[in-house]
């Protein structure tokens, strides 16, 4: 296949096109007051042209909204004040479609995120969302011939409405839980992405979304479709600045993964010590597909966040690697959830956890079999570092299971930086936070080495990043 | 030094405090369940005390194995452990909750939680969630659990020599728990859980 080479040739093109002509700082062309209530909802819902039942599953979303309470289990969500949330910010009035057009801004972000210019040419696709909206996507010409479809949800919506009713909130309903239903009223921007039957597309498209004023509340919603014998891989960043006071992101991401397709959905996020991060993310898979989610979470103040596949016909496979980091004031609550609801399907969920200066790192799972769902084999292990005294790791694995032919497996350990391993490494002339740093990479490793290339290196540079000063 | 070996017949609804140097082991060989949730504390207040349990359920017909054990390592070098092998069929289940807890000051606690369960019938299931809570870091902790039928390799390799399948089965039950065993020095209440295997096996079509 020769997807690079084109995917290449055409961003060059855009390049020359209008090479930095767009260098504006962004501003918003629309906020919605603080605060939430219908006519809000009414007021998004008109702006974005949508059809009359999308409005009204949004006020449906609201009322489920109102009528849940506030999850009693997990991290501390206290601080979240939904009265002091703008719900809808655009930044400008239309999707971009040249990199160039992008504020000069989030270019920079993008590069400190250390995505080289070169590795930038090589995604095939590329979207970026400032706010609330979505204002850039691209994807290599030969993939869009295909009929591969990769645009923002709300342009998703006008250009593809029967694909995209047939399949939205299915996944994920917004009565699931609290935070889908205010998404779900409220939902901003995301990807929407459908690959046809028997298309593989062999580079990553990508995703980058970005909270940039204060007391924002970013509310994507994502929606990939494989269809039959397809193959794509997904990859989404997130970041946001340090303000004084918290902002709230909130999306849901929909995965349905058809016959024998297969998705990797990856997603490395550094959001800023204000942003509260409660994201549903949940796949359903069919008959021999393939799901893996590869989820590594630095940043944030509280993240809440468990990955799920369901497991809906036989010879289904999940897979969930994920990675945290919690540093002085985070709480990062994670892991994962798999529903085996038919024979022959099997599961692997990996967690990595790292708590440092006085940051709660938590591993929440589930696996469950139904009775029925014979020759199951699932694998769960959780290994968690401490860095130091003043540091908490805590595992909540559950494991249901009601049917008799089944392989389950679970282990978990905790460990701190051995003494040994420490003065080993200073003897040969390292530093202790060298060292330290060293050590923190080699636990991450197993999980880093999954990701493409140019992202592992720079979350081996996030880590390191966030281990100077650590020690001593 | 002898073992001082505390034999129930049951998870009881009760709190253990374990005061300085305090020894204690635990052996269950639970053949009955209860309604309800049984609630057992394990609370290593005692600097360098440690507690060790061992729990065998054998479950048939229609009862349920239901507990919530909470262990809290509240002082520095504390060890408590708690190994679980259930044994299901008919329509028993067997739910456990291990609730760990590593408190700020009990560095150098040492923690460990297994359940592992063989299900031996269509109706037989369970429930573990071996939970983990650490506040400090200088600890060793580690919790595994499983949850199967008896494994198949071994079942062939078993009939491949000959033995019938009933008979081969019963050997990989009473593998599974002679294993646990090992930790155990009092001959008697050893064979008294082979006994109860033995009972439980021949219930068992």
């Amino acid at each position: 296949m020769a997807v690079p080479l084109k995917t290449k040739k055409m961003l060059t093109q855009t390049g020359d096109n209008s090479a930095y002509s767009f260098r504006t700082k962004t501003k918003s062309f629309f906020a919605s007051k603080k605060g939430l209530n219908t006519d809000i909802i009414r007021e998004i819902s008109r702006q974005k042209g949508e059809p009359q039942w999308m409005l009204d599953f949004r006020l449906h979303a609201y009322e489920v909204f109102l009528g849940k309470e506030m999850p009693k289990w997990g991290a501390d969500l206290s601080g979240i004040d939904f009265e002091n949330i703008h719900y809808y910010v655009r930044p400008q009035d239309k999707s971009k479609r040249n990199w160039e057009d992008v504020p000069k801004e989030i270019k920079d972000t993008f590069d400190k995120l250390g995505i080289p210019e070169a590795e930038k040419k090589f995604l095939a696709g590329t979207g970026a969302q400032f706010e609330s909206e979505m204002i850039y996507h691209s994807l290599a010409e030969n993939l869009a011939k295909q009929g591969v479809i990769f645009e923002s949800t709300d342009d998703a919506l006008k250009n593809h409405p029967e694909l995209f009713k047939k399949h939205f909130g299915t996944v994920v309903p917004p009565g699931d839980n609290k935070f889908s239903a205010l998404n779900s009223a409220v939902w901003s921007g995301g990807s929407f992405i459908y690959v046809p039957k028997g298309v593989h597309i062999e580079l990553p498209l990508q995703a980058y979304f970005r909270i940039n004023i204060e007391n924002m509340g970013q509310f994507e919603r994502t929606l990939i479709i494989a269809d039959e014998g397809s193959s794509i891989h997904y990859v989404e960043g997130c970041t946001a600045p340090t303000y004084s006071s918290d902002s709230l992101h909130s999306a849901v991401v929909e995965i349905i993964v058809k016959k024998g397709a297969r998705v990797q959905y990856t997603t490395i996020q550094n959001w800023s010590g204000n942003v509260y991060n409660l994201v549903t993310k949940r796949a359903m898979a069919y008959e021999n597909a393939e799901m893996f989610w590869l989820d590594c979470n630095l940043g944030s103040k509280v993240t809440m966040k468990y990955p799920s596949i369901i497991l809906r016909e036989r010879g289904a496979k999940g897979e969930i690697q994920s990675l945290a980091f919690a540093s002085k004031g985070q709480h990062q609550d994670a892991g994962g959830k798999v529903m085996h609801l038919a024979p022959d399907t099997s599961s692997t969920i990996i967690s990595k956890s790292i708590s440092k200066n006085g940051g709660r790192s938590t591993y929440r799972g589930l696996v469950k079999v139904i009775k029925g769902a014979k020759n199951v084999k699932t694998r769960v292990v959780c290994d968690a570092l401490m860095l130091d005294p003043e540091s908490r790791s805590d595992t909540y694995p559950t494991m249901d299971i009601k049917e008799e032919d089944v392989a389950v497996a679970h282990e978990a350990t905790v460990a701190s930086i051995g003494e040994d391993e420490l003065f080993y490494l200073m003897s040969r002339g390292l530093s202790e936070e060298q060292a330290a740093t060293l050590i923190v990479n080699g636990f991450a490793n197993p999980i880093i080495r999954k990701l493409p290339m140019e992202y592992a290196v720079e979350l081996n540079r996030l880590l390191a990043l966030e281990m100077t000063g650590s020690v001593g | 030094m002898s073992q001082k070996i505390l034999f129930l017949d049951t998870i009881p609804d009760q709190t253990i405090t374990l005061k300085s140097d305090e020894e204690i082991f635990v052996v269950g060989l639970i053949t009955t369940g209860w309604p309800g949730i049984r609630n057992l504390v394990i609370n290593a207040q005692g600097r360098g005390s440690s507690c060790m349990c061992i729990f065998f359920i054998l479950g048939t017909g229609n009862s349920s194995f239901d507990a919530k054990i909470q262990a809290i390592h509240a002082a520095p070098k504390t060890q408590i452990k708690a190994r679980i092998r259930s044994a299901l069929t008919d329509r028993s289940s067997c739910s456990i909750e291990g609730a760990w807890s590593i408190e700020k000051n009990a560095s150098g606690a040492d923690t460990y939680f297994a359940h592992h369960t063989l299900l031996l019938s269509q109706g037989a299931s369970a429930k573990t969630a071996p939970f983990l809570e650490i506040k400090t870091d200088d600890v060793k902790a580690g919790h595994a659990a499983s949850v199967g039928k008896v494994d198949a390799d071994a079942l062939f390799y078993l009939l491949s020599r000959g033995i019938s399948e009933q008979q081969a089965r019963a050997l990989l039950v009473q593998g599974f728990f002679e294993t646990e065993l090992e930790a155990i020095d009092d001959e008697e209440i050893k064979n008294k859980i082979r006994e109860a295997v033995i009972t439980f096996l021949s219930q068992t079509k």
